[in-house]
């Protein structure tokens, strides 16, 4: 039985790696990225020295970050927030973001989103079964949502501006969760030097990663100690008191290693963990939502 | 001898992947389940040794190899807790349609998506043993671990691998014991 199974075992690998080539840019695309992560790498490390510094003493030194209020925690927490922001610029434009929402409340559904420059994938899986999907393409002023509903076998395509999106007019459909919701502006809207409610004027705010850009620009999270976030070394970010009247509370763990976001906890809410993978063909693939199954019907 | 730049390391992958790249993207797959994954698994490896140029030996395929394994066994990226479990989902709602023998059934695909369920070292240990047919001995050179480990990755893998297929092959899966003593004879 053993040797039957291992058969089966090489015969099915046979079967699905025959006839395959490796993509003849693979290794152009490898040198590049990591020529670009060099730059990077020595552009950070110049101009960062001197509060890299500031930062080693505080965090090494101590063995600790410091408090909420003490003057070295102001100056961390500008240190990481501006190294988390240049990192996600940086990734914004360079990488693809995958986005695994959890929301609270719903066992057994789990959001799934892929996000690159100008398109965005969600998938919705529930008990194990793909429930629902939607994307959208960025275009000028505007944004082509399409969402399919595979329990009931419809879909739907339609245009709408950022300001539509914004003031949530109307309702989106629940494959649309790739875009940041009530909970999320909820927290921004209610913090000081946030965007308030109203049109957006930045249209990157539409996607996780622009959201996060605002949360970060606009002062709400300071640094609150260390940790990781599946085995990876992260900062934790939360919500300072500044915005504790806000009925939204949120944790943001940033790598400290690359200062990318890790993992967004909004409470009450949903918890969202990230992942950076690099723009290869087969990942920004993974953006761009796939056409309705054949027999499925139009609504709208 | 001066260590080699990323310029001349970058020439000789660039030559590597020209003759040995198929070769090399077919393990990646094998070991990653998908094209996809392959792919940007491969690549990931690639980046790697480019950016350790000075730890490239004599032998540049064996040198990929090895960052390839490792990069597999170690789970290369890093995932939460759901994207393990999602697959599993997946796969099981997946099984039961593949036992209906009205719905086509391809015990080749259903086996790989099997495999992906293992942990990435029982997965690499699978791989390198009944694909690659490589020695215990060799495994865990590659993989720098003791012979005992990539023994009990194997017979691990395989155990759980005939539980998940026990519903394809139609068979309950046979007990541990019963297992033991077939993984004992490496070549």
């Amino acid at each position: 039985m053993t040797a039957q199974l291992t058969e089966l075992v090489r015969d099915s690998l046979d079967h699905l790696t025959d006839g395959a080539t490796v993509p003849a840019a693979l290794a152009a695309r490898a040198r590049h990225r990591v020529r670009r992560r060099a730059v990077i790498r020595l552009g950070a490390a110049g101009t960062a020295a001197l509060t890299t510094a500031a930062v080693l003493v505080t965090v090494i030194a101590t063995g600790s970050t410091p408090r909420a209020g003490e003057p070295g925690s102001t100056r961390l927490t500008a240190y990481v927030v501006s190294h988390a922001s240049r990192a996600l610029t940086a990734a914004g434009q360079s990488a693809v973001s995958e986005a695994w929402l959890t929301p609270a409340g719903a066992a057994g559904i789990q959001v799934i989103s892929w996000s690159g420059p100008q398109t965005t994938r969600t998938e919705i899986i529930a008990a194990g079964k793909l429930v629902g999907a939607g994307g959208y393409v960025a275009r000028h002023d505007s944004y082509d949502f399409v969402t399919i509903d595979y329990r009931n076998r419809t879909w739907s395509a339609r245009q709408l501006s950022l300001q539509v999106l914004r003031t949530r007019a109307p309702a989106l459909h629940a494959a649309d969760m790739s875009v940041p919701d009530d909970y999320a502006r909820q927290l921004l809207q209610a913090s000081p030097g946030c965007p308030g409610p109203g049109p957006a004027t930045a249209p990157a705010s539409i996607s996780w990663t622009g959201y996060l850009h605002e949360l970060l620009a606009c002062h709400v999270l300071s640094v609150a100690g260390s940790g990781r976030v599946d085995g990876i070394a992260a900062i934790r970010l939360a919500t300072s008191s500044a915005a504790d009247h806000a009925t939204v509370s949120a944790v943001l763990w940033v790598s400290r290693a690359s200062y990318l976001p890790l993992r967004l906890a909004l409470q009450p809410g949903y918890q969202i963990d990230l992942r950076w993978l690099p723009a290869t063909a087969a990942n920004l693939a993974k953006t761009r939502i796939l056409p309705p199954p054949a027999g499925f019907r139009r609504l709208g | 001898m001066g260590q080699p730049s990323e310029h001349s390391a970058g020439a000789r992958i660039g030559q590597l992947l020209e003759h040995r790249g198929d070769q090399l993207i077919r393990a990646a797959i094998a070991l990653t389940g998908s094209y996809s994954d392959g792919e940007d698994l491969l690549q990931a490896a690639v980046e790697r040794v480019l950016r350790h140029p000075g730890r490239i030996d004599t032998d540049i395929e064996a040198y990929v190899r090895r960052t390839l394994y490792n990069l597999a066994a170690d789970g290369w990226r890093r995932r939460s807790s759901w994207q393990r479990k999602l697959p599993l989902l997946r796969v099981q709602a997946g099984a039961s349609e593949a036992a209906d023998p009205t719905a086509g059934v391809d015990l080749r695909d259903a086996m790989v998506r099997l495999l992906r369920q293992l942990p990435p070292r029982q997965r690499t240990v699978i791989v390198l043993r009944y694909w690659e047919q490589r020695t215990e001995a060799e495994i865990a050179a590659l993989l720098g671990c003791s012979q005992a480990a990539v023994k009990s990755a194997a017979f691990h893998g395989l155990h759980r691998l005939r539980e998940l297929a026990a519903p394809l092959l139609a068979e309950e899966p046979e007990p541990l014991s019963a297992l033991a003593p077939l993984t004992k004879d490496a070549p």
